[in-house]
């Protein structure tokens, strides 16, 4: 079955496109969540990162890319490594979209809510901690599951800087039969991937919303 | 020994002054109810005396101590005082239980075993330990209001504060919230309560403060303000009160 042995060849190029997803959407969650309370505790602070998410958020992600790899390189040898400059890309972009995530996630939870830990005698620190996080967390699940699914879809950018990933192995195969079949077999296979996290997770959103009433 | 005391408390917000100089005083064991007009500020009056909000001017007693002028922390005042609010604000994510024990465990750095005791003990006073591992969604608003009274009254605080806690509740929920109140007064718990339900007042208040426009413009003993109120404006109020309902 010539189909599966397609499906088997751009199988090798899924791996990248997974490891450099969720890698980094990792490095995206683990700046994008400190920002975000960072914001909400300092005013200062929050203008500098809001001029910093606003830029992420104006660039092109493959021009980030081709930044870090062809001009940054230069100075940082790290990043003559495709595979690395296409994770810290995607990884900065992400943490700007996602602090944004979080940040409408945090102002969901109510005022009387924050109040009434005030009136526990409860610190900042704490309100963030044991109230505000909490519940912001389930609040953002579907905004963090279109982000992942982002991050899946713009990983292909990183054929240009010569990763092996799925988009780069659906050209090879292109090139060698000569057919534009074998995009179609990878967008189905970007769809297969994307959908199921995307719709799961905001269906564990809701159901948690719901579950806990919240807003 | 007064609990809460404050003199000349004045609070505005930009140019409107909400507060315009409040003399008032509340003893260990003493209930005292507070009525008026929405809009007097009652409810910005106690959210000040529970060190929610600083005055604009004035200075408040804890336990005789000046809290601001001495730059006490407040965190700690607040963890000796109990504060129930007019909207059931129970943390959603969290069971009943650990609603209670959020407080002893954070603040009063109770062991997890004690801070669970000691919850369920305040859960039973208010008659929801059946409720605990119940998440606030389950709940009507009646049982939210009781279990954040168990949260308030669980700390053994010196004195709880009521900031109208049956004004979002139907009648029939408003009864086994007055109920639960009545109960700890019965204790000898030291309240101050914010609220429009007359005949809980005329039932539990040592004294009643009347509010109108930022000041206390009468106070006294219920048989006195209730049936022979000095002011005009007292007297049309409860008129008003008592032929609406």
């Amino acid at each position: 079955m010539p189909l599966i042995q397609d499906i088997f060849f751009l199988s090798q190029g899924i791996l990248s496109t997974l490891s450099i997803s969720f890698i980094s959407f990792i490095l995206g969650f683990s700046l994008g969540v400190p920002v975000a309370i960072t914001k909400q505790l300092s005013r200062k602070a929050s203008t500098i990162l809001e001029v910093y998410d606003n830029i992420m958020r104006g660039i092109p992600v493959l021009v980030i890319m081709l930044f870090l790899h062809f001009g940054l390189a230069a100075f940082i040898p790290i990043f003559r490594d495709p595979f690395i400059s296409t994770i810290i890309a995607l990884g900065l972009r992400s943490c700007a979209f996602q602090s944004q995530i979080f940040r409408g996630a945090m102002n969901s939870v109510s005022r009387d809510q924050m109040l009434a830990a005030v009136s526990l005698g409860m610190t900042k620190m704490q309100i963030f901690r044991h109230i505000i996080i909490p519940q912001a967390f389930i609040v953002a699940l579907p905004g963090l599951g279109s982000e992942i699914a982002l991050l899946i879809k713009d990983s292909s950018y990183s054929f240009v800087l010569g990763v092996l990933d799925l988009a780069k192995y659906a050209d090879i195969l292109r090139a060698a039969q000569k057919s534009f079949y074998p995009y179609l077999l990878a967008a189905a296979i970007y769809v297969a991937i994307t959908l199921p996290i995307a719709s799961y997770l905001d269906r564990l959103g809701s159901a948690l919303k719901t579950k806990y009433g919240l807003r | 020994m007064s609990v809460l005391e404050c003199v000349d408390l004045k609070k505005s917000y930009g140019r409107l002054q909400v507060l315009k100089g409040i003399n008032f005083e509340i003893k260990r064991g003493e209930k005292k109810v507070i009525i008026g007009p929405s809009g007097s500020g009652k409810s910005t009056f106690l959210r000040i005396m529970g060190f929610l909000e600083p005055p604009t001017e004035g200075r408040i007693f804890f336990k005789g101590e000046d809290v601001y002028a001495s730059r006490l922390n407040l965190n700690l005042i607040r963890s000796k005082i109990g504060f129930v609010f007019q909207e059931p604000s129970l943390f959603r994510h969290l069971t009943c239980l650990e609603n209670v024990k959020i407080g002893l465990k954070c603040v009063l750095k109770m062991r997890d075993k004690e801070a669970t005791e000691k919850a369920i003990e305040a859960l039973k006073a208010v008659k929801m330990e059946e409720w605990a591992d119940y998440y606030p969604a389950q709940l009507s608003g009646g049982q939210q209001q009781r279990v954040g009274i168990a949260r308030a009254l669980a700390r053994d605080p010196e004195i709880l504060l009521f900031d109208e806690p049956t004004a979002s509740l139907d009648v029939e929920l408003t009864w086994e919230v007055i109920d639960v109140m009545r109960d700890l007064a019965r204790r000898g718990v030291t309240m101050l309560i914010v609220t429009h339900e007359i005949a809980f007042a005329k039932e539990v208040a040592d004294e009643i403060l009347f509010m109108n426009s930022g000041r206390i413009i009468e106070s006294g003993p219920p048989e006195q303000i209730l049936t022979n109120p000095r002011t005009p404006r007292v007297k049309e109020f409860l008129k008003r009160l008592v032929g609406g309902t």
